[in-house]
């Protein structure tokens, strides 16, 4: 059979054609934490009631739970916890050692340059916890002078400081779990970080301590992702406006902080943007 | 191989070989070709359509509306710290109430826009709803802690403690519940519209490159045909198949054309109208707000820590530069231009506005502590003043970028207008052409 040379290069290209619907975009987008079978999320190791680690290795907490929460809604099966320092966790997502972080990582304008955030899935107020019989603090003022534990990697210190123009004699400690000890042995007059901190240390010796009830910060709790993925960041926001909207977020706070009375936000937080 | 075997396949050779058997193959080839080149176009223009409905007609116009609900919802609560704080001026109380009702009609209306364009999104109108019930509590809150006040008759800057406390629970019910979701709406239409977009322009690229190739191909067919034609037959020209061969290289270049343009005003439409108009919509949210976070550190001298935080925090959203106070962030922006924030990148009005705006917030915190009345007097006849600048310029530049963004869209639109009847049409007749030339030819064998 003979054909000539134009019937077959245009069958040849009718073929392409027919078949170019079809081959799709194969190509690899920027990692997302969408769609990602295992999740690796970054909580705290040492903070009670928000994220702790068990002596079995597993974790507890409200942002333990809210981690789980969202992985679920972006589709994952599995859940890894990493134990995070305040101090690592802006060189744990950079390096993609983990997916997410949740561990009361406020959304500052400088992190912001850093590190994407979803959320805040929270916005805490910074308080100041004495010990249960020192009367002499009833506000941000009566700091002055007073010897306040600064916890490495966090920033709430600052906002006394520096941001109010507060002379204070800082004692430095690794975590808030030794500014709660030092606070009990007396080695430090006071401890000032978000409330729902504080609410979980004095949920260990309700006695030992006392919160000022004192709310002069806004601190906006975001989920951390790496810095290019804005897709991941616009579904976790979906995830948590589901969390708000489906009372999970409200069962969550109550269960966790309901015993320490302090005031939570049952509503969903106005969001950061992603980009 | 059998005998009859043998026969058989020589048979089918002489049917495939002979000249009405060859005449039939290319022309169903060629009609073929012309499907394909059908469904090329047709599901680029469907692709091209949804794009621009979804972007231009859908989230894209969404973000203005929910920008408007926030806008009017912060400015509501803004002037209800206004008129509270003015005190027992008559004048001045009537002025800012006057503004609260214009502000509340707009809600009204912004809410009702939002909530049909929110449409078959379930989450999206459970937001839109929550807030439409929020804004009533809200409404009976404000009118207590106006009559309170009124009865109370105090001096600018001095409300009594029953009024603040009604005041408190308005304000937390704004700030922490209806203007967050009113925000996160702005935001997720936001992202629908990156995430469509993203995904049309790989859907039109793809598309048009599939035009492309069907029209080449039916081009090939088509002169192919009319090679065979002409040396069978010592014709020169089939003025049929010469005129579907015409129709074709039209339908194609049209067609690539339309794309193209659709495609191109699309991307102006999101890079040089949607973008900015959604960042110059938040930077007008969140400077509303922290107007307000001034308002409520001089009526609420308790909360006046937190209202100076979030003030600095909104600040360093709108313009951003590495400090942690009030005074080291006035000192900074005077000094140097914002690389980071919504002004961001490069001198600007609307960033020397925002200078004003800082400079009077600067000396209003001054006073503050020293003469509250004096504080409250210079935040009406300066403060406000240069804020209303600041906000008119950022309210003008939304509009010119939207203009962009609608202007685009519709450009885009009329690219795609008229095709869903022409296409089928032009197909129709290109088949029926082909049919035309063939059969003329056909009949000489019977």
């Amino acid at each position: 059979m003979r054909k000539t040379p134009s019937h077959r290069a245009g069958r040849a290209l009718l073929a392409v054609a027919l078949l170019l619907p079809f081959t799709g975009c194969a190509g690899e987008g920027p990692r997302s934490v969408k769609g990602k079978h295992t999740l690796r999320v970054g909580v705290k190791y040492d903070q009670p009631g928000i994220g702790m680690r068990r002596p079995d290795g597993t974790f507890e907490g409200f942002d333990v739970e809210v981690a789980r929460y969202v992985a679920t809604k972006l589709g994952a099966k599995d859940v890894e916890f990493v134990g995070l320092t305040s101090g690592q966790r802006e060189d744990y997502l950079l390096h993609r050692k983990v997916d997410l972080v949740i561990a009361t990582y406020s959304i500052t304008a400088k992190r912001k340059t850093i590190v994407t955030y979803a959320g805040p899935y929270y916005v805490a107020h910074q308080d100041i916890m004495v010990r249960a019989d020192d009367t002499s603090v009833s506000g941000l003022r009566d700091l002055k002078d007073k010897r306040l534990c600064q916890s490495q990697g966090s920033n709430s210190v600052l906002r006394v400081t520096e941001e109010h123009g507060i002379p204070a004699t800082l004692v430095p400690a690794a975590s808030y779990g030794e500014c709660f000890t030092k606070l009990t042995a007396g080695q430090v007059d006071a401890v000032t970080t978000d409330d729902l901190i504080l609410a979980g240390f004095a949920l260990q010796q309700p006695k030992a301590v006392r919160l000022v009830n004192t709310k002069f910060t806004d601190e906006k709790w975001g989920i951390g992702l790496h810095r290019s993925d804005v897709r991941g960041c616009e579904e976790v926001n979906r995830a948590v406006t589901g969390m708000y909207q489906d009372g999970t977020a409200e069962r969550l706070l109550k269960r966790w902080f309901g015993p320490t009375g302090v005031e939570v936000t049952t509503t969903v937080p106005q969001f950061e943007g992603c980009s | 191989m059998t005998a009859t075997r043998v026969r058989e396949v020589a048979r089918r050779r002489v049917v495939t070989r002979t000249v009405p058997a060859r005449l039939r193959i290319g022309a169903v080839l060629a009609a073929v070709a012309v499907l394909a080149l059908f469904l090329a176009v047709r599901s680029g223009l469907g692709n091209g359509r949804d794009g621009l409905r979804v972007v231009g007609h859908d989230a894209g116009p969404q973000v203005v509306h929910t920008g408007d609900l926030y806008y009017a919802l912060s400015d509501m609560d803004g002037q209800l710290a206004s008129a509270l704080l003015g005190g027992d001026d008559p004048a001045g109380r009537e002025a800012y109430l006057h503004l609260y009702d214009q502000r509340r009609g707009e809600a009204d209306r912004a809410v009702l826009e939002a909530f049909d364009i929110a449409g078959k999104d379930p989450a999206g109108r459970l937001t839109v709803q929550s807030v439409l019930d929020g804004l009533g509590r809200y409404e009976r809150l404000a009118s207590r802690a106006l009559v309170l006040d009124e009865q109370s008759k105090h001096p600018p800057g001095v409300a009594p403690k029953q009024v603040l406390e009604l005041y408190r629970q308005a304000t937390d019910l704004m700030r922490l519940d209806l203007l967050p979701k009113a925000y996160n709406l702005t935001l997720e239409s936001a992202a629908i519209v990156r995430e469509t977009y993203a995904a049309e322009r790989s859907n039109v690229t793809r598309a048009r490159i599939a035009v492309g190739v069907t029209g080449v191909a039916l081009l090939g067919v088509l002169v192919a045909l009319q090679l065979y034609l002409t040396r069978r037959f010592r014709r020169i020209v089939n003025p049929a198949l010469a005129l579907t061969t015409v129709l074709a290289l039209a339908l194609t270049v049209t067609a690539e054309l339309a794309l193209g343009s659709a495609a191109s005003h699309l991307r102006e439409a999101k890079i040089d109208g949607f973008d900015s108009t959604l960042a110059y919509t938040r930077a007008r949210a969140i400077s509303n707000s922290a107007a307000g976070d001034q308002t409520r550190y001089l009526l609420d001298p308790e909360r006046a820590d937190t209202y100076e935080q979030v003030y600095l925090d909104k600040l360093q959203a709108i313009a951003f530069y590495d400090v942690g106070s009030l005074p080291k962030y006035a000192q900074n922006l005077a000094a140097a231009d914002p690389k980071l924030g919504f002004l961001g990148g490069g001198p600007s009005v609307a960033l020397d506005r925002f200078r004003d705006v800082e400079k009077s917030d600067t000396e209003l915190r001054r006073l503050a502590p020293r003469d509250r009345a004096a504080a409250v007097r210079f935040r009406t006849v300066n403060a406000a003043p240069a804020f209303a600048i600041y906000d008119d310029e950022l309210g003008k530049l939304i509009s010119q970028r939207n203009a962009v963004f609608r202007r685009e869209i519709r450009k885009g639109d009329d690219a795609l207008d008229g095709w869903h009847r022409g296409l089928p049409v032009t197909a129709a007749v290109l088949i029926v052409l082909i049919a035309l030339g063939v059969r003329p030819r056909l009949a000489e064998f019977r």
